[in-house]
């Protein structure tokens, strides 16, 4: 979607209008879902999260100024809210450090043969910001301009960390197992 | 070693943009440092994970319950209804209730509809205990009632069929905070239905709401047990500063 495009789809919203709300939910719900889901690993808490973004964001929509890109916005509140949740889990498993380990179970160990889960696996095991930085480039496929936008840094410094972030999950995929052959 | 090379190189083949003559040069550059070789296998396994990443579909029912919950969003509170906002809050929680919910009146107007043909096979007789026998037993409540700063608030606790369900009454009008916490593996909050026109100002999180008063007083909530038995529900009231906490009853 252009960004002309968005921010007439955005007016149109804040008019009211219930079929430009559709087209919004419609555009950005996948983008939404698949970061969550990327940042946290777990499905059900991606559709939660899913759920609670964008509510908050139609909830502020009234404020929310078009002339800024409405990805920007939506990413912000979806990281914050990713971060939040990621947060409250740490502090539930540092009450509970009996809780099994999913990892330990024979249909999980059967699951992250595939490359998919070593991926995402991996991906749980790198810091949040390289993993927004992945996410960004490699799901929501974005430009190294729109990730330096969005996370408010400059172009090259998305790069770097672009390029570190590879590299570090990499590492952990060798030593998963997983490499080009 | 050119590093900035390398990294271009590097971010080509990730591009896709990678032809013989880049795979070369870096296969060279590689080759002519362990340190560089090592980050180039790296970047390799990395690649070989990322390739055909893209954009999860979604789960069934989310998109329809995004459209719900925006919905509702933007109507603002004063057309919400109380049931309406029940069925579309606990929708938002978990688009599965939509299902159960759909299963629920089909069961019902079975029922309805079994009851009239049956009625009417068997006019003249009389039908009442036949009726009252097939109902399930009533769910018996267990009552808590927490006093603070001059607001009361009584909770209610009742279960049925997987489902823990708490009613929160408050015969005062007195400003104050309910915080309720559960074991989140445990239970689930799945709706909350409030009595009034407009919805409570409420907050949640894994394993916590928080309610303002009076607004939410006569609300219920409603939660999935994820494993047999539910969880403990913990209660506090916040009011004039001070706070009052308590483990909810829960019915035998």
């Amino acid at each position: 979607m252009g960004e002309a495009d968005e921010s007439a789809l955005v007016l149109r919203c804040q008019a009211g209008e219930a079929r430009a709300r559709e087209e919004l939910v419609t555009g950005y719900e996948r983008i939404v879902y698949t970061l969550a889901y990327r940042m946290t690993g777990d499905r059900d808490e991606a559709r939660d999260i899913t759920q609670a973004v964008f509510l908050k964001a139609f909830r502020g929509l009234g404020t929310f100024d078009p002339r800024r890109r409405f990805f920007s916005w939506i990413y912000r509140i979806a990281v914050n809210e990713v971060i939040d949740r990621l947060r409250s889990r740490r502090q539930e498993e540092a009450l509970d450090e009996s809780r099994e380990d999913p990892a330990d179970r024979p249909d999980v160990r059967a699951e992250r043969r595939e490359i998919a889960h070593a991926v995402q696996a991996a991906l749980l095991e790198l810091s949040e910001d390289d993993r927004q930085v992945l996410v960004l480039r490699h799901w929501l496929d974005r430009s190294l301009a729109e990730i330096g936008e969005t996370l408010g840094i400059p172009d090259r410094t998305a790069k770097s960390r672009l390029f570190e972030a590879r590299q570090r999950l990499g590492r952990i995929l060798r030593r998963r197992g997983v490499d080009d052959s | 070693m050119n590093q900035d090379e390398f990294e271009r190189l590097a971010d080509a083949a990730f591009d896709g943009r990678d032809d013989v003559r880049v795979r070369e040069r870096l296969e060279t550059l590689a080759a002519a440092d362990s340190e560089q070789r090592e980050r180039w296998k790296d970047l390799e396994a990395a690649r070989a994970g990322l390739a055909g990443t893209g954009l999860e579909p979604l789960p069934a029912g989310l998109h329809e319950a995004l459209i719900g919950a925006v919905s509702m969003a933007a109507r603002g509170p004063r057309e919400r209804g109380s049931w309406h906002s029940f069925i579309t809050a606990a929708i938002q929680v978990r688009p599965a209730f939509a299902l159960g919910g759909a299963v629920a009146a089909g069961l019902a107007m079975g029922v309805i509809g079994l009851g009239l043909l049956m009625g009417g096979l068997r006019a003249g007789r009389d039908l009442a205990p036949a009726t009252t026998a097939s109902l399930p037993p009533i769910a018996t409540a267990a009552a808590t009632t927490l006093d603070q700063g001059g607001a009361r608030v009584a909770f209610s606790v009742r279960r049925a069929a997987g489902e823990t369900f708490v009613r929160l009454d408050a015969p005062e009008s007195t400003p104050a905070t309910v915080t309720l916490t559960w074991e989140p593996a445990a239970l689930r909050l799945r709706g909350v239905r409030w009595e009034g026109p407009d919805a409570p100002p409420f907050e949640t999180a894994p394993g916590r709401v928080a309610l303002e008063f009076p607004a939410a007083a006569g609300s219920e909530l409603s939660f999935e047990e994820i494993v047999s038995g539910g969880s403990a529900i913990r209660a506090s009231l916040s009011a004039a500063g001070g706070n009052k906490e308590s483990p909810l009853r829960m019915p035998r």
